[in-house]
């Protein structure tokens, strides 16, 4: 029984091993792109606040702005809001799937971009078309999650 | 909310055969409304999707071979259907299920959920015996987890109860590590030991080494426990 352990505990750290080469393979080209984007975008934002943790939502804002501004730039186009929701509790990848879908069903939206790493949603609107503030806290509360705050460009 | 716990540990009593299996009934529902209160933080895999969504899910090991599909109506609760073969007790029990998150705490690296899991239908099988019988079946289940994207605790423990057949307890404690930290639609993958106890089983306590993969709406569990039984375990969100 021992050596069937065995076998089964090598087996795992080599299928977890595995991975790991390749993820960090793909993240970093990544992290670079992030950084030259970063300097390069500027964009007008409007910023919003959820119901609770406006506070907290402030100094995440200026931590995580080069990152917001990454997003911004690669999804939007002309004419097109993009929205980002920040998030408590997006902690695996059921919880991307479940936003996925909520936010996959509204008219409004165009594309839905869940960033485990930043904790945050990326929506981009179609053309003339937005979800309001209550709207979009309304929506994570039903899914099970909490709202820390929402920016927003145009 | 207390009072609701006590009603169940009432309900639980009237079903079971001994003192003892009444005291772990009870036990475990009072230490449900304690952790509730508490905000202590404990758990297991999600039996509850977002609103509208759909899970199917199959769990094999040494003690049952499981089917459920669910429906979330609410990210609250979710209804579904089970089948679930006995290993131990020989018979197959087929029924509803309903899952009612109890607790969720959301924070900012971390999820922690308490559940509470119900079902009611019939045992079809000749329970060690010759005869095929069916008989009426239910069980209750409380469940926690907690986890961040690196690490991940859970319990579980439900109390099943048939009419003119033994009842039994099972509970099971999981530890899990990810090895490393993936995006959403990466491989994930997690090293896992997960323990179970099952009084009357011949093998009372089983502990299986285990590697979870998780990939999108996919999850998929391999392991290999020391009754030298094979777990492999599969979610399907839709």
């Amino acid at each position: 029984m021992r050596s069937s352990f065995l076998k089964v505990a090598i087996a795992a750290v080599a299928l977890a091993i595995f991975p790991v080469t390749m993820t960090k393979a793909q993240d970093r080209p990544k992290d670079e792109h992030h950084d030259h984007d970063a300097d390069h975008h500027e964009h007008n934002r409007d910023h919003a606040h959820g119901a609770d943790h406006a506070g907290h939502h402030e100094e995440s804002a200026v931590k995580d702005e080069a990152a917001t501004k990454v997003i911004i730039g690669e999804k939007a186009s002309q004419g097109e809001q993009v929205v980002v929701a920040r998030v408590n509790g997006l902690v695996c990848d059921f919880c991307a799937r479940a936003f996925e879908k909520v936010f996959g069903r509204e008219d409004a939206v165009k594309t839905v971009d869940v960033d485990l790493k930043a904790k945050q949603i990326t929506l981009v609107m179609k053309p003339g078309q937005t979800l309001s503030d209550d709207h979009i806290l309304k929506a994570v509360k039903d899914a099970g999650y909490k709202l820390m705050g929402i920016e927003r460009t145009l | 909310m207390l009072a609701y716990y006590t009603l169940l540990g009432y309900v639980a009593r009237m079903k079971c055969q001994t003192t003892q299996n009444f005291l772990r009934s009870a036990a475990v529902l009072w230490l449900a409304a304690f952790l509730s209160w508490s905000g202590a933080q404990i758990a297991q895999a999600r039996p509850v999707s977002y609103p509208g969504g759909w899970t199917f899910i199959e769990e094999t090991d040494g003690f049952q071979n499981t089917g459920l599909i669910h429906f979330s109506p609410t990210a609250s609760y979710s209804l579904g259907l089970r089948v679930e073969r006995r290993r131990v007790e020989e018979f197959i029990y087929i029924g509803s299920q309903i899952n009612y998150l109890a607790r969720r705490w959301n924070m900012e690296n971390a999820q922690a959920n308490i559940y509470l899991s119900a079902g009611g239908g019939a045992a079809i099988g000749d329970f060690g015996g010759v005869d095929t019988r069916s008989e009426a079946a239910g069980f209750l289940k409380f469940a926690g987890d907690w986890e961040t994207r690196r690490w991940f605790v859970s319990y579980s423990a439900r109390q099943f109860l048939v009419t003119d057949a033994n009842d039994f307890f099972t509970q099971r404690a999981r530890f899990g590590v990810a090895p490393y930290v993936a995006d959403y639609n990466a491989l994930h993958t997690w090293l896992m030991v997960d323990i179970a106890h099952r009084p009357e089983a011949p093998d009372e306590v089983v502990v299986t080494p285990l590697v979870r993969f998780f990939k999108g709406p996919a999850l998929l569990e391999l392991g290999f426990g020391t009754d030298e039984r094979v777990l492999a375990n599969l979610i399907y969100r839709f």
